[in-house]
């Protein structure tokens, strides 16, 4: 993995810790209130919609570069997903039951250790089933808090202000494809 | 002269440029309410020439408007199952003509 300058690294590392501290805070606070009824194998929330900062991409990207998973056919897989996400609207991506680009097989997460925060503080508090993009309705029990979620974008896009960085939201695909453009023209 | 935005007929959002309009036939005007052309914006085409998300989309609108309209949840996604089932089949490189 390339190193950046050393104020890039502190502002990425400010950034993951962030992350961390906020994930921490949302889940002992919402363990003390409810029970997660979230079931093993279920992705149903992999299919909703969601947006990052390029930051974020950019930690992530770094993660799956370091632990092998940064592969060409994720790339491409990346490249289709981007194309199909980018400037759609929420509503028809929900509707188009689109796939996270980072679901592998059996249903699990490849990034899951460093997932974006908008997946871990989203908790299905109900039926499972509710979840899915196609029942999203009165039924569906689902904890996105997107106070939390809002918060700590709008924390992240200070630190990306910082380090003179992006601080637009796009597709996870695109997050991680600029993430890589970022690094290799580091 | 500047062109007056086309209207998505999926996100419903009006666009300027890129996209694609199509004309109906007289087969597929069924009703005298139908629009003469249908039109897409670019993001919206994408989804809707691929082969699965374009079936799912079409399914998820369709199970929508069957709850909307007072169709019991079961039976809804039993129904819009057999459409997205339908559609898959329909669009295998064989049936495209």
């Amino acid at each position: 993995m390339k190193s950046f300058p050393i104020v890039i690294e502190r502002g990425l590392a400010d950034a993951k810790a962030l992350q961390v501290q906020t994930a921490l805070e949302y889940d002992q606070k919402l363990r003390q209130e409810i029970i997660p009824s979230c079931a093993y194998g279920c992705a149903h929330c992999c299919h909703h919609p969601f947006l990052v900062t390029f930051i974020e991409g950019l930690l992530i990207y770094r993660w799956l570069a370091n632990h092998g998973y940064w592969t060409a056919p994720l790339r491409r897989y990346l490249k289709i997903n981007r194309d199909k996400t980018l400037g759609l609207s929420f509503e028809v991506w929900v509707l188009s039951n689109i796939t996270c680009p980072l679901i592998g097989g059996l249903n699990e997460c490849i990034a899951y250790e460093t997932r974006p925060l908008h997946c871990r503080v989203t908790y299905s508090i109900g039926e499972p089933l509710m979840c899915h993009p196609h029942e999203l309705g009165d039924e569906t029990r689902l904890l996105p808090s997107s106070e939390t979620i809002i918060g700590y974008n709008i924390k992240l896009q200070e630190i990306s202000k910082r380090l003179e960085m992006p601080t637009f939201l796009v597709p996870l695909s695109e997050a991680l494809l600029l993430g890589e453009r970022f690094e290799t023209n580091a | 002269m500047r062109q007056m935005p086309k209207i998505c007929c999926i996100c419903e959002k009006p666009f300027e440029q890129g996209g694609e309009s199509y004309t109906l036939t007289k087969e597929e005007k069924l009703t005298k309410e139908a629009p003469d052309e249908l039109h897409y914006c670019s993001a919206c085409i994408k989804i809707m020439k691929d082969r699965e998300s374009g079936a799912q989309l079409l399914k998820g609108l369709y199970e929508m408007q069957l709850r909307k309209n007072g169709v019991n949840g079961n039976t809804a996604r039993q129904m819009s199952k057999k459409l997205y089932v339908k559609l898959i089949e329909l669009s295998k490189p064989k049936n495209l003509h």
